[in-house]
């Protein structure tokens, strides 16, 4: 077995100053017999080999200098490796442009991403009923809107001003003589006003519409946008106009509008109110030609029996003729996030922060991978030199 | 004794300008480059081959050079060096020292006793182990201080001085033992 020293074998003092001797000789610097000796051996070893031709050494020289005519493989090779070079660099120079490129469109696409989440709350309040049709926020500003409020407005009581319905003679949220409830949903962004002062906005053009607000529930955060979310009951002859005033409140980022034909609910109601109504003329009649005790007291049990289901119809035709002359609004307010109130520069600077903050994370991110890559790598290079080293020193271990 | 240019010398001290001043390398280097691949090859057309290879891959870096890496001609060796070695692996030749070529005129005593001696020289370094020959032909065809020798081989500095303190001693003495059998 091949032991190797782990360190190589210290020189002694005495072999360090004979090194030094030698090397002074070598040098030119050290006299007597001994540097003489040195320096006549390495005369006669340099002597040894034969001189270089001088056609070659000319031919070299001129050779050296043009060393973009490759005469030998080896040389070919040996420029293939620059040129590879120069290539691998041009590599990686576009892949770090294309890393760039792709972060830079990234981030503002992240900024972008919170705009869209809050869309999904446009089907919060649709939920509560089967929606009809929904106007997405970037239609709600734009033709395509106008568009889907005709539609509303050939499904619905179209614009039900006051001036209208008196005009057709119709009950607000009759059309055709027919019944509808009105919906509506609408979520408006706060912008640069606050959460808080949107919502009351939103109940005073509520109050003055002849409408109130049902219920209201305004959630703020510092630092945060907050939320708002209302219930509104307007006149049904005055939703459109209503949803109009709100819109121009704060920037509508989704509207939804529903419409509900209650019609038979009505006339089911209606139904059983004259029934009732009937059987009380019947048991009055009857009561009339009674002649024993025993039978005006149960007529006059029916009677009550029969004055309560005509209460109980007249009530249950009357809500549905208010859910027809009423409609039910559901406002949400989203505040935009903590720095909507700053001023441009600080909004800048925070968004270069985050973009910085962003771009620091993918690094890291970077990082962690390309590490353990880059040791890898690093120890396969030192590997294949020892290797190489290795295997071209080993011919001299055979000499 | 041959001197090294003063250029070639700078180590620590020479700048990358000084690879500019390759005619001047070239004019210094090239008879040694080929000495040392002569002595290594024992064949002309491959030492020509390494000494070419080694200047013309200097030349193709010398824009790259850097001189805390060392200095030029530290660096054309350390090409000669590898280029050899490859070549004797590729032909699996052994390095053998060239025996004295053309030999001077033996007319004179003095001549016949230099030729005697040069002969002497070549048996006593023929007889080295393969790295002590690399080292001693490095030492004196390169001419090459400690540092670049622990750069060309890629060991440290102290260990390099301590093979060059042995295999010169080894050559010594092998010349000596020789001088004594050739006395006898």
């Amino acid at each position: 077995m091949r032991v190797i020293p782990f360190r190589p074998p210290r020189m002694s003092p005495e072999d360090g100053r004979a090194l030094a001797r030698i090397e002074a000789a070598l040098d030119g610097d050290g006299t007597g017999p001994e540097a003489e000796y040195w320096r006549e051996l390495r005369a006669d070893i340099r002597s040894l080999p034969e001189p270089a031709d001088p056609a070659f050494v000319e031919g070299l020289k001129q050779r050296v200098r043009a060393p973009e005519q490759p005469s030998r493989p080896r040389r070919r090779l040996a420029a293939a490796i620059t040129r590879r070079r120069g290539v691998a660099v041009a590599i990686g120079a576009s892949l770090a442009a294309l890393l760039v490129a792709v972060f830079a469109v990234g981030v503002p696409s992240s900024r972008r991403a919170p705009e869209s989440v809050p869309n999904t709350a446009i089907m919060g309040p649709r939920e509560k009923g089967p929606p009809v049709f929904a106007v997405p926020a970037e239609h709600a500003s734009n033709p395509g809107r106008a568009e889907a409020r005709s539609r509303a407005d050939q499904m619905g009581p179209a614009e039900p001003s006051s001036s209208a319905a008196g005009a057709t003679g119709e009950a607000p949220g009759e059309a055709g003589g027919r019944l509808q409830q009105l919906g509506a949903s609408l979520t408006l962004s706060a912008g640069g006003e606050g959460v808080q002062q949107v919502a009351d906005r939103v109940g005073r053009t509520t109050v003055s519409a002849g409408g109130f607000v049902q219920s209201a529930r305004v959630q703020t955060q510092h630092g945060s946008g907050g939320e708002a979310l209302l219930t509104l009951v307007l006149p049904s002859a005055k939703l459109q106009r209503t949803l109009a005033q709100l819109e121009r409140i704060a920037p509508v980022r989704a509207e939804t509008q529903s419409l509900q034909d209650i019609t038979s609910e009505y006339h089911a109601a209606g139904g059983r109110l004259a029934s009732a109504r009937a059987e009380r003329a019947a048991l009055l009649r009857a009561l009339g030609r009674a002649t024993t005790q025993a039978a005006i007291e149960s007529i006059h049990a029916r009677l009550a029996e029969a004055a309560r289901d005509i209460s109980s119809a007249e009530h249950q035709r009357a809500a549905i003729s208010r859910r027809a002359s009423r409609a039910q609004v559901e406002v949400t307010v989203l505040g935009v996030a903590r720095n909507s109130g700053g001023s441009t520069l600080s909004r800048g600077v925070k968004d270069a922060g985050r973009v910085l903050a962003v771009m620091l994370s993918v690094i890291l991110v970077a990082l962690a991978v390309l590490l353990p890559l880059s040791l890898v790598l690093a120890a396969l290079l030192l590997g294949g030199r020892l290797w190489r080293r290795q295997r071209r020193e080993r011919v001299l271990r055979s000499g | 004794m041959r001197s090294r240019p003063r250029a070639l010398q700078g180590g620590e001290n020479s700048s990358p300008a000084a690879a500019p001043d390759f005619d001047s390398l070239f004019r210094t280097c090239v008879g040694d480059v080929h000495a040392y691949a002569m002595s290594m090859l024992a064949d002309r057309a491959a030492a020509e081959d390494v000494t070419a290879l080694a200047f013309e891959r200097l030349y193709r870096a010398r824009s790259r050079l850097d001189p805390r890496r060392g200095t030029a001609r530290g660096m054309l060796f350390t090409i000669a060096r590898n280029a050899a070695l490859d070549e004797l692996r590729r032909r699996s030749r052994r390095p053998l020292a060239e025996g004295p070529g053309e030999l001077p005129d033996a007319r004179s005593d003095v001549a016949l006793e230099q030729v005697e001696h040069r002969a002497l020289v070549a048996d006593a370094l023929a007889g080295l182990g393969g790295r002590d020959r690399e080292l001693v032909l490095l030492k004196f065809h390169g001419q090459l201080s400690n540092g670049e020798l622990a750069r060309a081989l890629g060991i440290s500095e102290s260990n390099v001085g301590t093979r060059v303190h042995r295999a010169l001693t080894r050559l010594r003495t092998r010349c000596l033992e020789l001088e004594r059998e050739s006395a006898a």
